[in-house]
Parts: C-alpha cells; sequence; structure tokens
C-alpha cells in the first residue's frame, strides 16, 4: 500500500518531553487517525511534518520528497487546519481570504464562497467576532478550497457543536472517495476516530503504541472480562494492559482468537473502543 | 513576494493610517511646545525616520500578535521569499516616510514665509541643513548609515527572537543608541570625507550599507527556518 506520509525514526526533544524514534505511515486515500492524550506528541509530529519546527533526527517523506527539501511544492497540496486557528483578527474573512488564498496554485475562490456559505459564515464578518468553532470552520474553508491531496487537521473538533461535527465528519468522507485524496486528524476524542478514521495510529508520552486498521481492531483486539483470579502472572502475558474493579478484571487483548481458545468459557470479549484501546494501551497498562 | 508586500500594507493600513496621523500630530505639537529647542524644526529625513521606527515597529509587533510567522510559514512560500518581503516592506515603509517628510520641508520652505507673512506660527521656515554645523550631505549619509545598521540588526533578530516585549524592549533600545549614534557618525562622516574625500566616502558608504543589508538577509534567511513556530 502506498504510503502518503512516511515517517521514519523522528526525534525532536523539548525539556521534559521528547519523540523517541517515531517510525510510522500515512495510507493514500484514507482518514488517518493520530489519537493520544494531551501531551502525547501529536501536535509536535504535525508541526515536524509542517516543517514548522526542527527535527533532531530521522526523515519525513510527504508524496514521497523530503518535507524539508521540497518545502513549498509539498505545502501547495496539503490543507492544514491548526488546532488554533490563526489569522488578522481585525479583518473580515473576505480580505483574510484574499490575502491567503492565491498563495495557492489551485486556488478556488467559488469552491471557497460555497463552503462558506455551506457552513453559515458571512464574507463580511470579522475573523475576532467568529467563535472557536466558527474560526475553525471558517479554517477548514480554506484547506478545503484548494484541491489538497492531503489534508491535516490538528484537533480540529475541539470547539465544534456536536451537530457540525457529525457534518465535518462526513465531509472527511467525501474528501476521500476518489481514493487519490487522503486525511490525517489528530484529536484526543476517540469517538470522532471510531467513527471516521480507516487507520488510527496510537501515540503517548512521544512513542508510537500501535498503529492499525479498523477492521484489525474489530477482528483481532478485544476486552476480555471476567473474575479476577484469571489474573495469574502466566495469563498477564495474553494482555496489553489491565485493570481490576471489585467485579472481577477487564483488560486488553490484541489476540482475540489466541485468548479464546485459551479461557473461552470463562471470560467475556467485547469489541474494543478507541478509548479502550487508549486507556489500557496508556502508561504500561496497568491499572490495577 | 509581492503579494506579499502587497499584504503588508493591505492588512495594516488602517493601523499605518492612525500611525501617520498621530504621529504628524505629536510633531506638531512638540514644535509647537519647543520641545525640539526654540526655533528648531526636524528635517524631512527625521521626520520620515521617526514615523517608519513608529509603522516598522507596529509591523512586526503585530504580525507577532496575530501570529503572521505561523500564516505564512503554512503556506507554500519559500522562506526566503518571505524574508525578502519582509524586508522590501521594510524598504518601502521608510522611502514613503522619508519621501513625505522631504516633500513636506521642501513645501514648507516654499510656502513657509508667505504662511509666516500671513501669521502662521506652526510652520517654521527651515533650512536645507538638517544638522547645526554639517553639510547635508553628511546629514544624509549618517542617517542612511544608521538605519542601515539598524535594519540589519533589528530584522534578523525579530525574525529568529521577536515576540511583543522583546521587540518593544529593543525598539527603546535602538532609540537611545540611535540618539547617541547619529552624532558620532556625522563626526566619522566629516573626517572620513575630508580624509577621503566626499564622493569616495559617500561610493563607500552605500557600498558598505549594500554589503551590511545581504549578510543581514542571508543572516535572516537562515534564522527564519530555525525559528520554531
Amino acid at each position: 500500500m502506498e504510503n502518503v506520509i512516511e515517517i521514519e525514526a523522528l526525534a525532536k526533544e523539548y525539556t521534559g518531553f521528547w519523540l523517541k524514534d517515531v517510525t510510522f505511515g500515512i495510507p493514500k486515500g484514507f482518514i488517518t487517525g493520530l489519537v493520544g492524550p494531551n501531551g502525547a506528541g501529536k501536535t509536535t509530529i504535525i508541526k515536524l511534518i509542517m516543517n514548522l519546527i526542527r527535527r533532531e533526527g530521522g526523515k519525513i517523506r510527504v508524496f514521497g520528497l523530503d518535507n524539508i527539501e521540497h518545502d513549498v511544492e509539498i505545502k501547495d497540496r496539503i490543507g492544514f487546519v491548526y488546532d488554533t486557528p490563526y489569522f488578522y483578527e481585525d479583518q473580515d474573512l473576505q480580505t483574510l481570504m484574499s490575502t491567503i488564498g492565491p498563495f495557492y496554485s489551485k486556488w478556488d475562490s467559488k469552491k471557497f464562497s460555497s463552503l462558506l456559505n455551506r457552513f453559515g459564515l458571512s464574507p463580511k464578518k470579522k475573523f475576532m467576532a467568529l467563535s472557536k468553532g466558527m474560526k475553525t470552520k471558517f479554517a477548514l474553508a480554506l484547506a478545503l478550497s484548494h484541491d489538497a491531496d492531503l489534508i491535516i487537521l490538528d484537533e480540529p473538533t475541539a470547539g465544534l457543536d456536536p451537530l457540525f461535527r457529525r457534518e465535518f465528519l462526513d465531509m472527511l468522507t467525501e474528501i476521500i472517495q476518489n481514493e487519490e485524496k487522503s486525511v490525517l486528524f489528530s484529536t484526543h476524542i476517540t469517538s470522532d476516530l471510531d467513527r471516521a478514521a480507516d487507520y488510527t495510529v496510537i501515540i503517548d508520552n512521544g512513542e508510537i503504541l500501535c498503529s492499525l486498521w479498523k477492521d484489525e481492531i474489530q477482528e483481532k483486539w478485544g476486552v476480555v472480562k471476567g473474575r479476577e483470579d484469571f489474573i495469574t502472572p502466566e495469563n498477564r502475558i495474553l494482555f496489553k494492559g489491565w485493570r481490576k474493579h471489585p467485579h472481577g478484571f477487564e483488560a486488553l487483548t490484541s489476540d482475540v482468537p489466541h485468548v479464546r481458545q485459551l479461557l473461552a468459557n470463562s471470560v467475556m470479549i467485547e469489541h474494543p473502543t478507541l478509548e479502550d484501546l487508549l486507556y489500557y494501551l496508556h502508561a504500561g497498562g496497568n491499572h490495577a | 513576494m509581492r503579494r506579499l508586500v502587497a499584504n503588508d500594507f493591505k492588512l495594516n493600513a488602517v493601523l499605518f493610517s492612525w500611525l501617520f496621523v498621530i504621529s504628524n500630530l505629536y510633531y506638531l505639537l512638540l514644535a509647537r511646545i519647543h520641545m525640539l529647542g526654540r526655533g528648531y524644526t526636524p528635517g524631512g529625513v527625521a521626520v520620515g525616520i521617526a514615523f517608519t521606527s513608529v509603522m516598522v515597529l507596529a509591523l512586526f509587533l503585530r504580525e507577532d500578535q496575530n501570529k503572521g510567522q505561523i500564516i505564512y510559514r503554512s503556506l507554500p512560500l519559500s522562506h526566503a521569499k518571505i524574508v525578502s518581503a519582509r524586508y522590501i516592506s521594510v524598504f518601502l515603509i521608510a522611502m514613503a516616510n522619508i519621501a513625505y517628510g522631504v516633500s513636506i520641508q521642501l513645501i514648507n520652505l516654499r510656502l513657509g514665509p508667505w504662511v509666516m507673512r500671513y501669521g502662521g506660527r506652526v510652520i517654521r521656515d527651515v533650512s536645507l541643513q538638517m544638522d547645526a554645523g554639517y553639510a547635508l550631505e553628511h546629514s544624509l549619509i549618517a542617517r542612511a548609515f544608521a538605519l542601515t545598521v539598524v535594519i540589519s540588526l533589528a530584522v534578523p533578530l525579530i525574525i529568529r527572537y521577536g515576540s511583543l516585549w522583546r521587540i518593544l524592549i529593543g525598539y527603546l533600545v535602538l532609540m537611545f543608541v540611535w540618539s547617541m549614534g547619529v552624532s558620532r557618525l556625522l563626526r566619522l562622516s566629516l573626517y572620513t570625507g575630508f580624509f577621503l574625500g566626499l564622493s569616495r566616502w559617500m561610493f563607500f558608504a552605500i557600498v558598505s550599507m549594500c554589503i551590511m543589508l545581504s549578510i543581514s538577509y542571508k543572516l535572516s534567511v537562515w534564522l527564519y527556518g530555525r525559528r520554531e513556530l
């Protein structure tokens, strides 16, 4: 499978935080979710992809090109929505569009106007008069108006109301219909990814914990529930993470067939949500 | 790049207009209350440079406040283009303000005596000599040199380290150094012009300014890539 982004041994250090040897790929033609708790390193990875900060090691290839050497060419094909949309606050949306849009080679003003209309934004409205959700909508309209091959969204749903959030997720699905376009979408709201993401990369504390296809999660991963005495030292190796509670235990496994074979009649196995995955994989998985 | 420069003026048009009006009123007030010394009116170039410093300060502060660097860095624009646009904007602001200052001075020269005859008190007669005891050429060289040094130092530093307080403090420090430096540069210009001859000194000064600006530009492009946003 072709990857639109390939990240290899990426390293970046801040005081008290570092990305450690991060390696993963973003498949072309799909929605990929980058999920992790606050401070996990999602925004750092996105900033490194966008060449907004300097990497200290490793490689990033976007569309098969090095992201530093081919910075301009790559950014022309990316629609980017930052977690906090930044624009000149006292300008109206029309002026902002005219100052930013034409830098893209495939800029489409008509598409931008129709998106503003669809999102219920008036071009005469000043940016500072918009709510956070509306600012994100505006940033999204800019990102979707130049026929970008890759849309990168950093925590875009954080300020959106539930109705628009659903519409927004449907829009992402529309974008990838022709299989040439891809979406990378970082969030800590895992329910958004449950709904929209085809492929998920889980990150915690600067490390990639796992990269999974949606089908793979359904087929191989499961939340195992049973009596506490099943959490024996021998059984623990079957689980990626576990927790005890007054009525027994819950654990995450990445090998449902094997667990079913061993403990078939004594435990209950459920399909995990991304939140389950994140919860059990976080901090080494032991939540006893 | 033309679009980037145009954006600087378009996005800051209202602010520049206000600063222009306020700066004019401020200078009129200074002349009125004899803050600049009785009978002294600042030369057109000096007024232009003073206006420029305020507008350039506002340009960078506003960019910092609105995260302009993040906006531009996310767009398909090379670092060299973004930095070049910065220098061109600063240059255009300086030229526009100096041209304004000089034209006001020329109008004063023409209209001053006529206005004075009919009771005008605000517009004063000015002489072509900008600094007492120095030929106009030395005043121009000293100011152009000082302006080039300030731009060559300030732009790379703002590009790499610029934030609200750093820019403001840097501005105050530069204003202080400017007030001390121009008189020294005037003396330097006078002596060097005496030894080298005025035309050779002017040529040397212009070449030095071009070298300073090109080093500053290269440094700015390099620093721009190193800034973490």
